[in-house]
């Protein structure tokens, strides 16, 4: 929160504040918005509307989820812009949509046609191999995928206004975002009982930079906001996250992957909101038909492992 | 003692929290505040506090839990902040579910999307005051017939702050600065309702 300050602080001082755009404070505060909500992937205008009924915060267009992408195979890029349209026009929630890790092009085009938020995503085929996008230079606020605080706070320092787990997408399974999620939060315990000098080596080892350690350490969190994603696929999953720490959760092949998507949708809302009450739980979990099949994660070769690109 | 509950259903509601025990401390004031997310919990309260967030979530999540009722029977006075002014009014751009508490109409997201959002110095309650807007709504009406409306803030053409009894709905997030000011003043609303 030091950019508040700073802000007020110039503020009150009596210089001249101009209508600003942009700042991290907008950034960072629509992500704030989001907390304790849902993010859904859809991609059309009729699943946006599914999901904005169901009580999703925002929704994630794309051109096809995780899965799919998976299913298809070859390299899978930014949606087609008449997608991201139609989702923008069908509802009143925010509108996410993910660009490739690197692409600025992608990233800039997404700006033009009015998106929220922009997932810079190890979903899509990596354009670079070596560089994110510098998030600094776009007005619209972005969040990224990390396995761990190192990639967390990298991808914060490039301008990240939000971070969520890696997770492996598009399979169905929980396990990689719950090592990503205890991965963070354990992380983030050790560092609060570190001495300064020994601050400095641990944001060295995890490639850091020293300042957003050391404030990672005092907030006792990161940061930013910070989602569970990646393998989220019952009410059950979305209730874990939270548990485990998860400020909010995107849920990408989960409800459209399912037997009864608008059921999921909601069910999985509600065990968002409710995810310390089993009763609720049990209730909202009960009938649903059959959730998506899942991959286990010995049957990914190496090349199908999404968490690993951009890190 | 009284007692604010900040409303945790979804949103910025930790920074409320935070802000709102800022603003205790500074008026040295008898006054607990607490994290609530059900009927029995609001029941309890002296004054209630809605976070910025998606309105149409929160909405739905009051109504279903029974908030809005526990609300208007013991007549609690509600601070509401950007998704908080939607769900403050009676009627919006939008068909959702609403508290409907005071006699004003609200446009949701009435300065575009979010490359739209910005910050901007604004007046209010005698005071500068940093403006950070979001996604934000603004008034587009409120029922001038109300002897105990009184608009707190406009910008721009728009209104973005207005009061009715102890009810205070603004369009901009006070809780994304480290100003306490409108928070102290909500509490202050509060102790003169419940005197």
């Amino acid at each position: 929160m030091k950019i508040n300050n700073n802000n007020c602080y110039k503020f009150f001082n009596g210089e001249k504040h101009m209508v600003e755009k942009g700042t991290n404070v907008l950034k960072e505060g629509f992500a704030k918005m989001t907390k304790g909500g849902v993010i859904m992937d859809v991609v059309n205008a009729e699943q946006a509307r599914i999901a904005e009924d169901a009580g999703a915060v925002a929704v994630m267009a794309l051109e096809k989820v995780p899965a799919d992408i998976r299913a298809a195979g070859g390299v899978a890029r930014m949606a087609d812009p008449t997608i991201v349209e139609e989702v923008v026009d069908a509802v009143s929630i925010p509108v996410m949509a993910k660009a490739r890790i690197g692409h600025i092009a992608e990233a800039q085009i997404l700006e033009t046609l009015g998106v929220d938020m922009i997932d810079e995503s190890e979903v899509l085929t990596p354009a670079d191999e070596e560089y994110h996008i510098n998030k600094k230079d776009f007005t619209i606020p972005f969040v990224c995928g990390a396995r761990n605080l190192g990639e967390a706070l990298r991808r914060i320092d490039e301008g990240a206004a939000m971070i969520r787990t890696k997770g492996e997408p598009g399979t169905g399974n929980i396990v990689e975002a719950v090592r990503h999620m205890r991965m963070v939060m354990g992380e983030i315990r050790t560092i609060q009982g570190l001495e300064e000098e020994e601050l400095w080596k641990y944001a060295r080892n995890i490639e850091a930079p020293i300042e957003l350690v050391k404030q990672t350490a005092e907030l006792g969190k990161l940061p930013v906001v910070n989602f569970a994603a990646g393998g989220i696929a019952t009410p059950a999953d979305a209730s874990l996250m939270m548990q485990l720490g998860s400020d909010g959760i995107f849920v990408g092949s989960g409800i459209f992957k399912s037997n009864n998507p608008e059921a999921f949708a909601k069910a999985i809302v509600e065990a968002t909101a409710n995810y310390d009450k089993p009763e609720v739980l049990a209730e909202v979990s009960k009938g649903l038909g059959e959730a998506m099949k899942g991959l286990e994660m010995s049957t990914l070769s190496e090349a199908d492992r999404m968490q690993d690109r951009g890190i | 003692m009284l007692k604010i509950g900040i409303l945790n259903l979804q949103g910025a509601v930790s920074e409320h929290y935070t802000i709102t025990e800022k603003a205790v401390e500074n008026l040295k004031a008898d006054v607990e505040v607490e994290s609530v997310r059900y009927a029995k919990d609001v029941e309890t309260c002296d004054g209630i506090i809605i976070s910025g967030g998606e309105s149409t979530v929160i909405g739905k999540l009051i109504h279903e839990r029974g908030i809005d009722k526990v609300i208007k029977e013991n007549k609690i006075p509600v601070f509401g902040t950007c998704a908080g002014m939607v769900l403050l009014s009676k009627k919006t751009d939008f068909d959702q579910p609403l508290m409907g508490l005071m006699d004003i109409e609200v446009k949701r997201n009435t300065y575009g999307r979010q490359k739209d959002s910005f910050e901007a110095p604004i007046e209010i309650l005698g005071q500068e005051y940093l403006g950070v807007f979001i996604r934000a709504p603004a008034l587009k009406s409120y029922d001038k017939s109300k002897e105990d409306i009184e608009v707190l803030s406009e910008y721009d053409g728009e209104i973005i702050a207005i009061k009715q009894g102890s009810n205070i709905a603004i369009s901009f997030h006070p809780e994304l600065t480290q100003d306490t000011l409108i928070h102290e003043y909500f509490i202050k609303e509060v102790m003169k309702n419940k005197n």
